[in-house]
């Protein structure tokens, strides 16, 4: 229910009676008199309660007393209102933020007064916050995924920590070259340790190579390994999952998320192992090499640390202001430019160019801000450094003179402190991607831990479907007792057209969702020749379904490749033929590339009635025994309405069909018309008789036929 | 109706049985079909880059005479009849050698070697080019004119200037 500062379980025992349980709860942020604060809406079996915390105000009401549930949508805000016998009652107000909520609690509420349903707490989904224990899962799972690959993992590891340790050892080296050989004139060790040198070089290099090849061919594999399990999961998952989860989210956690699980497995943790043992070994050769310079070496690490942490706070905002600004300028782009037509024909070059001079000197701000940050920063940063080092120089020059150290100590000294600091800035800037990499990995496990919910049953079998459809008792609603569809009964025999009818949001495509198995009914059954659909294979059910939507979705590829999308070993003279019953044939073959002809993305690259055809031709193609159409020829022009309205005919014979139509004239022919109102069955019949009948469908058939008309003069009187 | 039903519409005829001949007369095809005989045929290829062998004849004004899935079970005249005229009306030089792909403002420019002659020309966007699942390349220019490109048959300089197109 609540994301934020769930109250205690015996919170609102106070308000109820010792037997009475709570069913749910919601809570507002506004109370009754419309101030800002927190009120709740209670729900028992018996009552509906109110309940202000901070005031006490509590009101109640039995649910036997309720004729209506009315959801106010108001501006800046909402409300709820129970009609009551004798008067009309305000129940609870809340913000535009709490809408969505408690939309959702007046369904609930309409459902338990008028439907008598039982509803469990465990019905609500309650999102909670990520606990510890969860991200140390996380991790855990995390680094599982390097399980198969752990060759290349410590190949990686191991190169690295050698790395570490040989870029440890010039500067000592160094310390020799100048207190041993060139003080002394020792022209064989000179030699000698300058081979070493060049060999540590050589070597460093070698070993950065191998490092930077095998953490790269980890996360490739890595990544490879997660897109593809991913991809092969959020394809076996139901419908009603990519309703909740928005394909744009999925998409993200595909391409992005994994991404950055990539980066944190391979450069991320190498990155925190290699620069804390950098960061402690150099910590501890300086503080073994000379304690009292190694305190001035440190002088700059807590300026360097605010520094940084003073930077990262502030540089997220600043830059996010640049991208967004940068937003500003491209969203005007896109409006404008492809728009010049209206811009020249409103003569509005001029505010164009200065609106968009004016948005492009709000990038010009935001980036100097940018500027300015790292100017604080930085330098300071730098002159800190530079000033600690002097200082070594200074202090430590003093004890080379009185011959407390050697010259080369100090050398070497210097020469640790620059390679200390490195380590510890890329550290800092550690934190926040391997934060963000968690969260990644959160969200992808979420991801693959989601069950279908729709599959199939250990009995399920494979049926040569006849198509006589029965709807028995048909409850359903996409969120647990939010109803769309109510108790719907219907009979649909084998070969029978049925045309279904009703306002927009009546509940028509639900009805074809259950039909597919997309969803199950909350309660009720379908039948298919008998057989309860969930008692049938999902992919033998669904390969004797065809589909042809009002807009068509096709796929990158040709033409032959979409129609055969149905049956993949299809035959090239099955692909002509069905492209010829849904009267494609000719078009495409006007074509220079016929039916190797690329589509583009999503078939842009034809008209809707071309691509409405061809999607007839894929549903032809599979042969299926029961057809439904989905407001099929609703976005296309009159002519080819009537050329896909043949294709259909060839379709439709002696297939179980469902017709979804809003132009009723496309369903004046069916055996049969089912008129669908919010979500019930209000009439079944033929044409004539639901005209005669002077119900809903009567109505909505004059108003059609009203605003054509209209239409029609409009148009007489144009031309 | 079933797609069999359907499928009884598209006549499917065995190479065995069709004679082709030049009508030169008509700039068109005679073809003879057991006993019958169609004048003014022209040959379609419904899939010009998939299957290739795959014909439709119709007559000038469009209506479908017959099918062959595949020519090449013709006899050799006719197939030298047939090729003849289908070189004519798809026109898909093959790409032997790229000189050079320059890039500018959008556009790739190609300089190459193909199967008839040098030719320069130019492509705009990833669409243009067009991979099929047996690996060859159809490249489509601004121009609308259509090449072929068979990678293995390519040296490894015109594969590294392809490899920045594809």
């Amino acid at each position: 229910m609540e994301d934020e500062g769930e109250p205690p379980d015996n919170y609102f025992t106070h308000l109820v009676e010792k037997d009475e349980k709570i069913l749910f709860w919601f809570n507002s942020d506004l109370d009754e008199k419309g101030f800002f604060g927190r009120s709740y809406l209670i729900v028992t079996p018996k009552r509906v309660i109110t309940y202000t915390p901070s005031t006490g105000y509590t009101r109640w009401y039995p649910l036997g007393g309720i004729r209506e549930v009315r959801f106010l949508d108001h501006l800046g805000g909402g409300e709820i209102e129970l009609v009551l016998k004798d008067r009309v009652v305000s129940l609870i107000r809340f913000s535009r933020s709490k809408v969505a909520d408690f939309r959702k609690a007046a369904r609930l509420l309409e459902e338990l007064v008028f439907r008598e349903v039982r509803l469990e707490n465990k019905d609500i989904v309650v999102e909670r916050g990520v606990s510890y224990d969860k991200k140390i899962d996380i991790v855990v799972r995390l680094f599982s995924l390097l399980k198969p690959y752990w060759r290349i993992g410590l190949v990686a590891l191991i190169s690295s920590l050698i790395a570490v340790a040989l870029g440890l050892l010039p500067p000592y080296l160094m310390k020799i070259l100048i207190d041993e050989a060139l003080t002394k004139g020792n022209i064989d060790l000179l030699v000698q340790l300058s081979l070493y040198l060049i060999a540590i070089y050589l070597t460093s290099t070698l070993l950065g190579i191998i490092r930077g090849y095998s953490l790269t061919l980890l996360g490739e594999k890595i990544v490879y390994d997660l897109r593809k399990r991913l991809y092969r999961h959020v394809q076996q998952l139901s419908l009603g999952f990519f309703d909740r989860y928005g394909s744009g989210r999925l998409i993200s956690r595909i391409s992005d998320d994994t991404s950055r699980i990539k980066w944190f497995l391979t450069w991320g943790v190498q990155s925190l192992i290699v620069n804390t043992l950098q960061t402690v070994g150099i910590g501890v050769i300086v503080f073994s090499m000379n304690p009292s310079l190694a305190i001035f070496a440190l002088i700059p690490a807590p300026i360097i640390l605010v520094g940084i942490r003073y930077y990262k706070t502030r540089a997220w905002r600043y830059y996010h202001k640049v991208w967004r600004r940068w937003a500003d300028v491209n969203a005007m782009l896109v409006d404008t430019i492809p728009g010049a037509m209206i811009v020249k024909s409103f003569t509005r070059e001029r505010f164009e160019t200065e609106r968009f001079t004016r948005k492009l000197w709000e990038v010009v701000k935001a980036t100097l801000r940018t500027v300015r940050l790292r100017l604080q920063v930085f330098p300071a940063m730098g002159l800190a450094t530079s000033i600690s080092a002097v200082l070594v120089w200074w202090f430590g020059g003093l004890r080379v003179i009185s011959g407390e150290i050697t010259l080369g100590l100090l050398t070497a000294f210097v020469s640790y402190m620059w390679q200390f600091y490195g380590p510890i800035n890329i550290l800092s800037t550690l934190v926040e991607p391997l934060q963000s990499a968690l969260t990644s990995a959160e969200r992808i496990f979420e991801l693959l831990d989601s069950e279908p919910e729709i599959k199939d049953s250990k009995e399920a079998i494979d049926l040569e479907i006849k198509g006589h459809i029965v709807f028995r008792n048909v409850y359903f609603g996409y969120e647990p007792y939010v109803y769309v569809l109510r108790n719907i009964n219907l009979e649909i025999k084998p070969g029978e057209v049925v045309g279904i009818v009703g306002p927009s949001g009546s509940g028509k495509t639900t009805l074809i969702k259950l039909l597919l198995r997309f969803y199950d009914p909350s309660q009720g059954k379908i039948l298919i020749d008998g057989v309860d659909l969930r008692k049938i294979k999902l992919k033998s059910l669904r390969r004797q379904i065809g589909i042809v939507q009002q807009e068509p979705i096709l796929f990158s590829g040709s033409i032959a490749e979409n129609i055969a999308y149905g049956k993949e070993d299809a035959e090239p003279e099955e692909i002509i033929a069905a492209a010829k019953a849904a009267y494609a044939h000719d078009f495409i073959m006007k074509l220079p590339a016929a039916y190797d002809t690329q589509v583009g993305e999503r078939g842009s690259r034809l008209s809707g009635g071309e691509r409405q055809r061809i999607a007839i031709a894929r549903a032809i193609i599979t042969n299926p025994k029961i057809l439904i159409l989905d407001e099929a020829t609703s976005s296309v022009d009159t002519i080819t309405e009537k050329q896909i309205q043949a294709a259909l005919n060839n379709l439709i014979r002696g297939r179980t069909t469902i017709v979804i139509a809003h132009r009723l004239s496309t369903v004046k022919n069916a055996d049969k018309i089912v008129v669908i109102s919010n979500g019930q069955v209000v009439e079944i019949g033929k044409h004539e008789e639901l005209l005669e009948r002077n119900g809903l469908y009567a109505k909505l058939w004059r108003a059609q036929f009203e605003e054509e008309k209209r239409a029609l003069k409009e148009k007489l009187r144009v031309i | 109706m079933s797609l069999r039903e359907f499928l009884g519409e598209v006549r499917i005829v065995d190479p065995k049985d069709v004679k082709i001949v030049c009508d030169e007369r008509r700039n068109s095809l005679k073809i003879f079909i057991r006993d019958e005989i169609y004048y003014n045929v022209l040959p379609k290829k419904p899939f010009p880059f998939t299957r290739p062998y795959f014909i439709i004849f119709t007559t000038r004004r469009g209506e479908e005479i017959c099918v062959l899935k595949d020519y090449r079970g013709l006899d050799k005249d006719s197939i030298k009849n047939l090729e003849y005229m289908l070189s004519k009306m798809y026109y898909i030089p093959l790409i032997k050698d790229i000189e050079k792909i320059s890039y500018s403002s959008g556009t790739y420019r190609w300089s190459v070697l193909t199967d008839r002659g040098r030719r320069e020309f130019e492509t705009r966007g990833r669409r243009s080019i067009v991979k099929l699942s047996d690996g060859r390349i159809i490249v489509f220019d601004i121009d609308e004119n259509v090449y072929e490109i068979r990678p293995w048959l390519l040296d490894r300089k015109s594969i590294e200037y392809l490899d920045l197109v594809i």
